[in-house]
């Protein structure tokens, strides 16, 4: 009886972290936290950047960084099984333009943290091989120049 | 409600964009849409234009725009079925006419995408002042992004171009927006 109660409560656990963008618990590595982890579901198809149909898509990855050590770090590459290509993007604002630019690493400051989200610092997935749909989890790895290398999970939502 | 009730009484409703005073008539333009039918602004008076210049490879600035109009589109309930959103392609060369129909309708059923040759797009460009500049992009696998202006024209039921929407605006406040374009006509 315990036992399926126990069941109840991890299922219940389960739901309600799917539901809630913050609840989701973080991954550690080092004196690193990341957490928040998700990306738009794609719109158009996939099948590789030289896919017959042209229809290839891209997508974006956001996540947050804490970091609660008096060192700080760099977020300076990440790659997924999901697309062809991961690149470190920021979004730049001159005036009414808006300039998507490749960068080499993403700080972390010591005792802070780096959010990547829409309009800003985003991992951009070039080349998805496969549809994002919402409610489904795919796998980021991440590798920070102090903290070394961690695997994330990703959440596909539309927001 | 009470201000609102009041605000409406008065016959003034303020938006939340950027509006365009005097409002003028919006660039009337010609392209093709991904059904491969000619597709005019004009032909589309009665419906609230929701208009936005982008890109289908840009990964951030485009889709939380679209994704952004989705929302407007879904909490707008039975209004939405007088507006009309749609996309026009910056990029001509990768934004095939399927590419866009699975890009657009992948936000909203309802949403159209629009493309057209480069000359038929810089007229749009230039009577909208869109900036969209091609920048290539050396250390990337994107090969080259087009550089544009984040906003969405509003274009009301006669035409008329009301207001430049943009992300940060909160999402009711554009729902808000529209809603009165939709109920109160061209007026």
């Amino acid at each position: 009886m315990s036992r399926l109660l126990l069941v109840v409560v991890l299922m219940s656990a389960l739901v309600l972290s799917a539901c809630g963008a913050t609840a989701t618990a973080g991954t550690k590595i080092g004196s690193l936290e990341v957490s928040g982890v998700w990306a738009r579901p794609s719109t158009g198809g996939s099948g590789g950047m030289h896919g017959d149909s042209g229809a290839t898509m891209n997508g974006a990855a956001y996540l947050q960084v804490r970091n609660t050590g008096s060192t700080a770090d760099r977020l300076i590459k990440a790659t997924s099984d999901i697309a062809e290509m991961v690149e470190l993007h920021t979004v730049v604002r001159e005036g009414d333009v808006m300039k998507m630019e490749p960068v080499e690493a993403i700080d972390v400051p010591a005792n802070g943290e780096a959010i990547l989200k829409p309009g800003g610092f985003h991992i951009m997935l070039l080349g998805l091989k496969q549809e994002l749909k919402v409610g489904e989890k795919f796998t980021i790895t991440l590798q920070f120049e102090q903290a070394g290398t961690v695997e994330v999970e990703a959440e596909v939502r539309s927001e | 409600m009470l201000l609102l009730g009041l605000l409406s009484a008065c016959g003034t409703y303020t938006f939340h964009g950027t509006v365009l005073d005097p409002p003028s008539t919006a660039p009337d333009f010609t392209l093709t849409d991904h059904n491969g039918q000619p597709w005019s602004l004009s032909q589309q008076r009665g419906k609230v234009v929701l208009l936005f210049f982008g890109f289908t490879s840009c990964p951030d600035i485009c889709p939380t725009a679209m994704s952004t109009m989705s929302g407007v589109h879904r909490k707008l309930g039975k209004d939405a079925e007088h507006i009309q959103v749609v996309f026009v392609t910056l990029d001509p060369e990768r934004d095939t006419q399927e590419r866009l129909a699975g890009y657009t309708t992948g936000f909203n059923p309802t949403f159209m995408g629009l493309y057209g040759t480069q000359a038929e797009l810089d007229t749009v460009i230039k009577a909208y002042g869109v900036t969209a500049i091609r920048r290539e992009l050396p250390n990337s696998g994107l090969q080259y992004t087009i550089d544009h202006s984040p906003f969405i024209y509003v274009i009301d039921q006669q035409g008329i171009m009301r207001e430049l929407l943009q992300d940060g605006i909160p999402i009711d406040d554009m729902v808000s927006d529209i809603r009165y374009l939709v109920r109160n006509g061209g007026a």
